[in-house]
């Protein structure tokens, strides 16, 4: 742990908590130079040039962590669905989590939409996080009433460098459904450290698909309850990273309850000197009967300077349970580069289309629609000349 | 159901290699401090050199703490209470069996592996250690003519100082972990083998393990240097009598193969698990690492059915280009065992390979993790490892867990991992019961079946008997 005298968010919160570093087994990959090097100031109110679609519906922008009425859009909701701006008390704080415990004490703003009974959320809302400099952090709290449905979109960018802390925990209820989009697309300097949190109640269902475009660093650790019989979650993730970025993803899938099922599937595009890292952990509880979960992990790394990290976990209590896990980790196939060129490609333009469809399998596969359709024609950018 | 009062039969199963043989001991007195060492050192008759690493080794492990991210989870254990030294008396040299102690050789009948067996059976040379002391080698002379050296470590140390000297923490340096650390201060003895250039070694070499005197840590420390273009498969075996208290082995294994050497390295381990309660039963904590240099083969096969805990990681350093590490491991628990094993495999040389075959069987409270790390550097062009870990659960109260560690630094390396858990499904065993097989058969068949990777691994005297012992694991558990 940290404990030198001057912590890079002395000047935003008076204790703030010890920042871990890469010889605690959770941060073991992931340094936080992009956080410990500089001392963090409050942001300015400078206005902040960030990019996000908008997909027409309800939409919520924190702007440096602080909820923007001229930008926010809170209507088009069906009746039973509220939007309160409060700052949710966290459900858990762990010590040995310490960005929450920064969240906890730092952030100043946040938002609870509620969805109740058997309300059925058509558009998807919006969740924007804009950041321009300085360090901030939101709270953003999703609670699903039993039967209840809602897509969200959540999107985190800005300019410059900045950093965000941000936690999202969700409650879903008895047969209740929870789509979630997140998105990280923001400039080269960027540091964000996610929290997402969810508990589902029996047959609930929770899809999330975390994608990761730009930043310097971006962590994400999903936390996963099933604790209801026959819940069920489909994470989803990608990270194409370039440049000195580091993406991670952490994954806890908490089998609480007999007969839930995960599926895990997180891929990582790393070129350049980036750093992709996925730590991924299945707990099977004693009495989780009837378990099925799965866990796969695909790394492509494009350049000799990338690296990947990858630690996919089974931790099993229980003995009627299908569990299985894979990682894998190489470079584009050789012999499709060359199929591709015979067929008349340039390299460049054949090694284009083959990660373009190994990272489109993640994207083709989004949940929320809007976001999807965005992210595909992001992608016709990214890899040269596929667009047209 | 039936199937669960199978797998409680198994779980009731007793020890069955328990028992104490009484030998004289001549120990040093429990504890550990400079003094100790040097009463060790002296007692063996051991170079200056050699004294001054192991103090060395001492005082560095004074700095050092006790590690506890593992899995497994055992009470503090007394270092100071530990009798670090304990050798039957000295006896007079002797040639052949007739000369072995009546008692150590009805031990050894009792668990079937009766030198007088193996020697009949040919090919086996054994290098007994009997607690600290190697009391018997055989074929010796037959070895010599290969100019192979197989002996005990305390006589490498006199016979042939230099080769020691050379390789010894080479590949586990007395830094290395805090086991690694006491074991080279306090080791007692073990074996030393070394190949010469382009020699194949005309048998296969083994050498049983038993640790006997009450309260007694076992240090062993191996060492085999496969030279250049050289092969040599050594087999290790193990087996331990029921004890109360907790008895701490950690040894270190170091192998060296050289330029195109082929090291084929085999463990049978069942020590003492402790009674069915999680009473007693030995902690084996063990460091095991080996250097391959270009184009050289480095394989560990590891059926691990004892100790109360098993703490080990056979790892493989592939420092030459074309180098290839193999892993194959059969890890069973049961009643409160745990087990927190797997493998490193460390690629530095261009177009390294490794493969690692892990099968985990857990029963009644058994716990178990396969904890393994594929580490490919940035000079490591063309690596390529797979790796597949499953785990077979035989009832509620058990645990499996598998922790890979993955980490790539060059695009041009391919890894793959897969795992899976589960348990024997209601309509295998069905299946098998239709055709007319007891419940117990079905089991043993569809567990054997599950291991079948591993065993097939290993050679061919030592396969018998690791069948044989998951079978004896098995008794009582329905098929």
């Amino acid at each position: 742990m940290n404990t030198t005298a001057a912590h890079p968010f002395a000047a935003l919160t008076p204790n703030p908590p010890a920042l871990p570093t890469i010889r605690d087994e959770d941060w073991r990959f992931t340094p936080l130079k992009a956080v410990t090097g500089q001392a963090w100031a409050a942001p300015s109110a400078a206005p902040v040039k960030f990019d996000a679609p908008d997909l027409g519906g309800p939409r919520l922008v924190f702007l440096n962590g602080r909820l923007d009425d001229s930008l926010s859009r809170p209507a088009g909701l069906p009746a039973g669905v509220t939007i309160s701006r409060e700052l949710p008390p966290l459900r858990q704080a762990a010590p040995e989590r310490p960005f929450v415990a920064l969240n906890a004490a730092g952030a100043r703003d946040g938002a609870v939409i509620r969805v109740a009974r058997n309300v059925k959320v058509e558009n998807p809302l919006q969740v924007v996080y804009a950041g321009g400099d300085g360090a901030a952090f939101a709270r953003l709290r999703l609670e699903l009433a039993q039967g209840a449905e809602l897509a969200v979109a959540e999107h985190f960018t800005g300019a410059g460098r900045h950093f965000l802390g941000s936690v999202t925990e969700a409650s879903v209820g008895a047969n209740a459904s929870l789509k979630i989009a997140r998105v990280v697309a923001d400039s080269a300097q960027a540091v964000h450290i996610a929290e997402f949190c969810a508990r589902l109640a029996r047959d609930a269902r929770l899809v999330l698909d975390s994608i990761a475009l730009e930043a310097e660093l971006a962590r994400t650790e999903l936390r996963i309850e099933l604790d209801g019989e026959g819940s069920q979650c489909d994470l989803r993730g990608l990270a194409l990273a370039r440049g000195h970025a580091l993406f991670d993803h952490q994954i806890h899938v908490d089998h609480a309850k007999p007969r839930a099922t995960s599926r895990q599937l997180f891929r990582n595009v790393l070129d350049d000197k980036s750093r992709g890292v996925f730590s991924g952990r299945v707990i099977v509880r004693p009495g989780a009967a009837g378990t099925d979960a799965q866990q796969q992990n695909n790394n492509l790394l494009l350049s000799d300077d990338a690296r990947v990290d990858t630690k996919p976990m089974l931790e099993i209590y229980a003995d009627d349970v299908k569990c299985s896990h894979g990682a894998t980790s190489g470079q584009l196939d050789a012999n499709a580069v060359f199929f591709l060129r015979s067929r008349g490609l340039g390299v460049d333009q054949a090694r284009a289309l083959l990660t373009f469809a190994f990272a489109n399998e993640i994207i083709e596969h989004i949940a929320v629609a809007g976001v999807r359709d965005w992210l595909g024609a992001r992608m016709g950018e990214r890899f040269h000349g596929l667009a047209q | 159901m039936a199937q669960n009062e199978s797998i409680q039969a198994l779980t009731e199963q007793e020890y069955k290699h328990g028992w104490v043989t009484h030998i004289d001991s001549d120990q040093v007195p429990p504890g550990l401090n400079e003094d100790v060492i040097r009463l060790i050192s002296s007692k063996k008759a051991e170079p200056e050199w050699l004294l001054q690493w192991r103090l060395r080794a001492y005082r560095h492990w004074l700095t050092m703490k006790e590690p506890t991210w593992q899995k497994p989870k055992y009470p503090a254990i007394d270092y100071q209470s530990v009798i670090y030294y304990s050798a039957p008396k000295p006896k007079k040299q002797l040639n052949s069996l007739d000369e072995v102690d009546p008692e150590l050789l009805a031990t050894f009948e009792k668990l079937g592996i009766s030198l007088d067996e193996q020697k009949r059976l040919a090919g086996v040379a054994v290098d007994v250690v009997f607690d600290s002391v190697s009391v018997k080698t055989t074929f010796q002379d037959e070895l010599k003519k290969a100019g192979i050296i197989f002996c005990s470590f305390s006589e490498a140390v006199k016979e042939h100082p230099d080769l020691v000297r050379k390789y010894l923490g080479t590949v586990v340096p007395f830094t290395d972990n805090f086991f690694a650390t006491l074991n080279s201060a306090v080791f007692s003895d073990g074996s030393f083998c070394y190949i010469p250039p382009g020699v194949r070694c005309p048998m296969e070499l083994s050498t049983y393990f038993r640790i006997n005197s009450a309260g007694t840590g076992q240090f062993e420390r191996t060492l085999l240097v496969a030279d250049e273009g050289s092969y040599v498969s050594y087999l290790e075996g193990c087996t331990a009598p029921s004890r109360d208290e907790n008895q701490l082995h950690a040894a270190v294994v170091e192998l060296v193969a050289l330029r195109g050497a082929h090291i084929k390295y085999s463990t049978v381990q069942n020590w003492y698990p402790g009674d069915k309660d999680g009473k007693g039963g030995v902690y084996n904590f063990v460091t095991k690492r080996g250097v391959a240099e270009e184009n050289a083969r480095l394989s560990w096969t590891q059926v691990e059915t004892g100790s109360a805990i098993t703490w080990k990681y056979p790892s493989c350093i592939l420092k030459g280009d074309n180098s290839v590490g193999e892993f194959y491991s059969v890890a069973m628990t049961r009643d409160y065992q745990q087990a927190d094993t797997g493998t490193k495999m460390i690629h530095i040389g261009r177009n390294t390979k490794s493969t690692i075959i892990s099968k985990g069987i857990s029963a009644g409270h058994g716990d178990q993790t396969y904890r393994g790390q594929v580490k490919i550097l940035k000079s490591a062009g063309g690596a390529r490892n797979f790796s597949a870990c499953d785990s077979l659960l035989l009832g509620d109260k058990c645990g499996a867990h598998t922790v890979p560690y993955i980490e790539s630094s060059n695009a041009g390396a391919i890894i793959e991992h897969e795992a899976s858990t589960s348990k024997i499904s209601d309509e295998q065993i069905f299946f098998l019961r239709q055709r007319g097989l007891s419940e117990e058969d079905a089991v043993n068949l569809i567990v054997n079946g599950f291991c079948k990777d591993v065993l097939n691994e290993l050679p061919m005297e030592f396969a018998v008997e690791a069948q044989k012992l998951l079978g004896l694991k098995l008794e009582g558990a329905v098929g």
